[in-house]
């Protein structure tokens, strides 16, 4: 069978699988709709919150980034399964106990204030609908590369397969479609890079490979990728080149803001007791962890491989992959010097640029991989970018229909009609998404940067101080949360958008480690100014004495 | 009798240890002190470059089930002392 026909196999037969899974959960009530009725296991839930964080920015963008930045890049990797860690014991435990629907629930119910909870939505919102751009642009990108349609086909079609779950089954069908999502995307994400370390290492644990000899057995694989770097005039790879400060901050962003992500945070909400996330967000860790340490050993073959094979090597004989990539504009040969020879060097006579994205979902053409591994890959991609969709959908549908109309506009709103207009909200919110991804953003990196950003500066402090320290109180939260969104927003928007320029950074943090500063500042704000008011009344004050006891 | 003041102290207590590791495991030996960590080469990996991309994962797993643990047990010591089975009975 030729690729494109094995391709639509196992994509259609995965798409084929969600929408059973659908069906056969979907749901009549909002307790349902919105958490999943509360009753997932621990496990499902563990699976399901490893595919809804592993989008397909991460699947794509991180195995480059790792490879052409090497050591620096490694923040970009500790950051998430840190934040779960935090997630974990900080937070997520305590809004289970609470017991409503969302994170906004919590902000506006705690801070006893419809302004507090406004402010959450707007950036829930802003986060949650930045965060899908980037997804549907991903599907699209699959689409176009492996099924040869249009982008704005393929993110149509994508869209309308996250439709039919959503719209059906609420939470509880994303939480089991993102329980087969998950198997599907690791399976994918591994089988490639297993026969790579086979192929480069003759050894078939990638995570161990890429420490051992190269396969001739001359010298370890991570000296031969240190002097090839370093022969063409990048950094070496296992050496650190940025300032230990701006690894720092950007770890802690990353930390902070996965930690509070609405859509990664609703996701606790969905198992039964308190004692039961503690365990699910082990799960997720593991599950994480396993396609985490399998992206460095991906970046580093791919590299050591492009290295050495492309360069020096004369157009005319360049492999078919190279043609491919070239084809659709991820891969550019400029020949500077007219000999007609690759020249892949850093600095001003580089004649290869190479997109980020193609890293990883080259391998299997470099490895020269049968056809089923690249259709694998395929459908392991859509899987990563389907789930984490779903999710954000959810929370962008459940902002609207929950904490904006049955919360402030109409609390008489019955259970019904709020489910028919969660439904509503889930199709306008795909609706939104077709959008994004057929007209993106051109600085989608940059604006998921910043969702991060305004996660950690926003939601962290007043959500932790909340649960931790009675005496938080309504003035404080407000002020918090808008001196955080405030700093973080105006200084990437000044670095990013209006022209600042990268030497100016103060500290040198750059915009994509700004969070941790603005969390900071929302700690000291959130507490230096409730001082100056009187404390949460008597309900508020026992509402968090109670979600910090399991009974 | 339970005694929820000595629980949520003795979960407070453990917080902070916890908190200590995270960040030695996510921020001190991947990135703080990675120079000092590369000067050991263990498996073919300088030591500092193995934790940030690998031992971290391997490590907060750990973490976390060392957190849910603790806290199982504490549950059982201060908040249902006399019932042996604990609140986690399947």
């Amino acid at each position: 069978m030729d690729t494109t026909t094995l391709i639509f196999l196992f994509v259609g037969t995965s798409f084929l699988l969600y929408t059973v899974i659908a069906w056969k959960s979907r749901v009549s009530s909002t307790k349902d709709f919105y958490v999943a009725g509360g009753g997932v296991s621990p496990l499902a839930n563990g699976l399901a919150t490893a595919a809804d964080f592993m989008s397909v920015a991460a699947m794509l963008s991180v195995p480059g980034i790792i490879a052409t930045q090497g050591y620096d890049a490694a923040v970009y990797l500790i950051g998430p399964p840190g934040g779960f860690v935090l997630l974990g014991m900080l937070i997520a435990p305590y809004l289970r106990r609470f017991g409503r629907f969302t994170m906004i629930d919590f902000i506006g119910d705690r801070y006893y204030s419809n302004t507090a909870r406004t402010v959450a939505i707007v950036c829930a919102l802003f986060v949650s609908l930045t965060y899908l751009a980037g997804q549907m642009r991903g599907v699209g990108v699959v689409f176009s590369r492996f099924l040869e349609v249009e982008i704005n086909t393929g993110v149509v079609i994508g869209a309308l397969i996250v439709l039919i779950y959503a719209v059906l089954g609420g939470m509880k069908g994303i939480t089991y479609t993102q329980v087969a999502q998950f198997c599907v995307l690791a399976f994918a994400f591994l089988t490639p890079i297993i026969f790579m370390s086979i192929l480069l290492t003759h050894n078939p644990v990638p995570f161990l490979g890429w420490g051992g000899k190269t396969a001739d057995g001359s010298m370890y694989m991570l000296d031969k990728l240190d002097g090839l770097s370093q022969e063409f005039g990048f950094k070496a790879f296992t050496t650190q080149g940025k300032p230990t400060i701006e690894l720092v901050c950007i770890g802690l962003t990353l930390m902070f803001g996965t930690a509070s992500m609405p859509h990664i945070v609703v996701r606790f909400f969905t198992v039964p007791r308190m004692q039961d996330v503690r365990t699910s967000v082990f799960y997720t860790l593991l599950f994480i962890g396993i396609v985490f340490l399998c992206m460095p050993p991906a970046a580093a073959f791919s590299r050591a491989y492009i290295l050495e094979a492309v360069n020096h090597l004369a157009y005319t004989d360049v492999p078919g992959w190279f043609t491919t990539w070239e084809k659709i504009g991820l891969l550019q040969f400029t020949d500077l010097n007219g000999d007609g020879i690759i020249q892949h060097v850093s600095g001003p006579q580089n004649e290869l640029r190479i997109d980020n994205d193609i890293i990883f979902l080259a391998i299997p053409e470099i490895a020269r991989l049968s056809n089923w591994v690249v259709a694998l890959v395929a459908a392991g991609t859509l899987a990563a970018a389907l789930s984490t969709a779903a999710g954000l959908l959810l929370v962008i549908s459940t902002a609207v229909s929950h904490d904006l109309l049955k919360k402030q506009i109409w609390p008489d709103l019955t259970e019904t009609r709020e489910l028919q207009i969660a439904r509503i909200c889930a199709a306008g919110a795909v609706a939104i998404g077709i959008y994004f991804g057929m007209h993106p953003p051109s600085f989608i990196i940059e604006t998921i940067a910043l969702a991060f950003s305004i996660a950690a500066s926003v939601f962290f402090p007043v959500i932790v101080l909340g649960i931790f320290r009675k005496r938080t109180n309504r003035e404080g939260a407000i002020a918090g949360m808008l001196a955080g969104l405030v700093f973080s927003v105006s200084y990437i928007v000044y670095y990013q958008f209006l022209g600042g320029k990268a030497n100016g950074y103060w500290l040198d943090i750059t915009p994509q480690g700004i969070g941790a500063v603005g969390m900071l500042l929302n700690f000291a704000v959130t507490i230096g100014i409730g001082a100056l008011f009187p404390p949460p009344p008597a309900h508020v004050r026992e509402m968090v004495e109670e979600i910090r006891y399991p009974m | 009798m339970p005694d929820k003041a000595a629980y949520w102290k003795a979960h407070l207590r453990l917080l902070a240890g916890l908190l200590v590791l995270w960040f030695a495991v996510g921020i001190g030996l991947p990135v703080l002190l990675v120079d000092t960590l590369n000067a050991f080469r263990i498996a073919g990996f300088p030591l500092g470059f193995w934790m940030a991309f690998q031992g971290a994962f391997l490590l907060f797993p750990l973490l976390a089930l060392l957190y849910a643990r603790r806290m199982r047990y504490l549950e059982r010591k201060y908040l249902q002392p006399g019932d042996r089975q604990g609140t986690d009975t399947p």
